[in-house]
């Protein structure tokens, strides 16, 4: 058994008897209580999303799952296919399987694909921040400057995201992919 | 390794913006007529919180001699002996430091901690204390960057009526946050009927009762889970994440249990023993309270919410020097059944909690309000040395 403050993001949890993804996790400490951890569990075979809350001494299970690291080759609209760089197995994966993250896959970007005992990959643990680079950026206007002030810009996958207005074309800018919101801009 | 990342724009950007927040805090509390007090960091007996860890080091004299030292977990009480001197108001932006607790998202081992005091005043008046004080720090950074920012005159008045607060609306995480007053304000009660389905608020007392309302809800509930661990379970997961939108919300009246430091109400709760009380064994628990504090007791305390990040954690402050003691006592019980290091007692707090004139206080993380006012995710982009860049994690 493992405690749950080992929890952490990509690891499937045995939760309920059925294999949970952690898509998210928070440690939290609330004034005058214990130490807990918050997290988002993605079921497995159902793609439901649940919250729950462990103490962090709570004993866990975790589920061992082979993970492939693997990258991105090509897609149709209802598969994707991935390549083991290391051994060269290719791998199909379904859209309902990608679900959202599918407008960040570009040729080339390494994901980790959980695969399960029929080598079937059940899910992919796609990286939580990726980098894109800025095609449309309006140039910033001067004038409305209350607040935390952002502009409209559009990525190389066509994504629009609302950033500071410094942020420039050609500039790489780092994007969260579970909330499509931008992040920083991307360090050389 | 940590110098490169200082080249950043937008840490830079939001560094200039944190020490300005700094600047506004501390203009705010002088022009209230506060004392900025300077306490130590280096102490004999840290906190007795049950749950946190302080660090301890070693210090020793010019001959050697050594002793055990801690560095605070808060400055409490430090700014406690001075209202039981006789100080009135008095505020510290400090470092505080905790071990245990993440590296990183919403917390730092070392952090910067904002703590205000009053007496004769109760946690009400604290509470209007934070919204001013929140609004005041938006104007001075909007002021900054509409290149209107001046030595404030003095005509200063706490709730300014200029056309930059008229509009005190953030952006946080893709979310809008109105901070304009008043705030959200709703009882730990009235949040569990809100946002809790099932919750009957007899369920709240009784740990049997809470367990079978945590299991309808799907929590794993463990024997060993004390009457608040399953409350946390449940909280933490179906209240918190909701508190704080889009105004802030001033979450008030703790279950007795959660007071430790604060009084409990109604209030006023006269101290029956003027000075340090008595010393030794006090007399047993009843309910976990002593004096009278049954089911359904709830202490003066509240915690504030901004897009659903804690920021503050406010007491009307216990003056019952033995109720002082009683808890401490239990909550180094506490602490030995949980294994944690045992931690003097601070015998000088526990006889100025008997001379405190009725007052209230606050604790506030100066990092996390730098956080919403700069949009940022974690501490460590708030921070110019984050711990997760200075130490190796083994």
């Amino acid at each position: 058994m493992s405690k749950a403050s080992e929890i952490s993001r990509g690891l499937v949890l045995n939760y309920k008897n059925e294999p949970h993804l952690v898509v998210e996790f928070q440690h939290v400490n609330p004034g005058k209580g214990a130490a807990f951890v918050r997290t988002r569990l993605k079921a497995l075979k159902t793609g439901k999303v649940v919250e729950n809350t462990f103490k962090s001494d709570e004993a866990i299970e975790f589920m061992e799952m082979e993970r492939k690291k693997v990258q991105y080759l090509y897609g149709t609209p209802t598969e994707q296919t991935f390549m083991d760089m290391v051994t060269y197995e290719q791998f199909s994966v379904g859209a309902e399987v990608i679900g959202q993250y599918a407008q960040y896959l570009k040729e080339g970007l390494e994901v980790v694909l959980l695969v399960n005992e029929e080598g079937i990959p059940v899910t992919v643990d796609f990286p939580k921040k990726v980098t894109l680079k800025v095609t449309e950026a309006p140039p910033a206007v001067k004038g409305d400057t209350s607040g935390n002030v952002t502009k409209e810009i559009v990525l190389e996958n066509g994504l629009k995201v609302r950033t500071p207005l410094f942020i420039k074309e050609d500039d790489r800018v780092v994007v969260n992919t579970d909330t499509g919101e931008y992040v920083e801009r991307a360090q050389e | 390794m940590t110098w490169g990342r200082l080249k950043n724009p937008q840490l830079q950007e939001r560094l200039k913006t944190r020490a300005r927040i700094v600047q506004m805090i501390r203009e705010f509390f002088i022009l209230e007529g506060f004392l900025e007090a300077e306490t130590p960091i280096l102490v004999p007996a840290a906190g007795q919180e049950p749950y946190l860890n302080p660090l301890r080091t070693r210090l020793w004299d010019e001959r050697g001699k050594a002793c055990d030292a801690y560095l605070i977990t808060s400055p409490e009480y430090a700014h406690k002996k001075l209202l039981a001197a006789g100080f009135d108001n008095t505020f510290e932006i400090t470092r505080a430091f905790r071990a245990g607790e993440e590296w990183g998202g919403l917390h730092n081992p070392e952090f910067t901690m904002l703590e205000w005091y009053r007496s004769h005043a109760d946690y009400m008046s604290i509470m209007q204390d934070v919204e001013r004080l929140v609004l005041h720090v938006v104007d001075g950074i909007r002021m900054r960057q509409h290149g209107k920012f001046q030595i404030p005159n003095s005509k200063f008045q706490t709730n300014p009526k200029s056309e930059l607060s008229n509009h005190p609306i953030i952006q946080y995480q893709g979310q809008s946050i109105d901070l304009s007053s008043p705030w959200q304000r709703i009882t730990m009660a009235e949040a569990w009927k809100k946002y809790v389905p099932g919750f009957a608020p007899s369920n709240s007392h009784e740990r049997e009762n809470l367990t079978a309302l945590a299991k309808a809800r799907g929590y794993k509930v463990a024997r060993t889970d004390s009457h608040d661990d399953i409350f946390f379970k449940i909280f933490l997961t179906e209240i918190e994440p909701n508190l704080g939108y889009p105004k802030p919300t001033i979450l008030y009246d703790y279950p007795a249990s959660m007071a430790s430091l604060a009084r409990l109400k109604p209030s006023p709760q006269p101290s029956p023993i003027k000075g340090e009380g008595v010393k030794g064994n006090p007399p047993p628990l009843v309910g976990g309270v002593r004096g009278g504090g049954g089911e359904g007791q709830v202490a003066e305390r509240f915690e504030v919410y901004i897009a659903g990040m804690e920021l503050a954690n406010a007491f009307s402050e216990l003056t019952d020097a033995q109720e002082q003691r009683v808890r401490f006592l239990s909550e180094q019980k506490l602490r030995k059944n949980l294994g944690k290091e045992q931690i003097p007692l601070d015998e000088d707090f526990l006889e100025a909690v008997g001379h405190l004139p009725p007052s209230a206080g606050i604790a506030l993380g100066v990092d996390r309000l730098v956080m919403l006012l700069t949009n940022a995710k974690t501490i460590e982009e708030v921070l110019a040395f984050p711990a997760g860049e200075l130490f190796d994690r083994v």
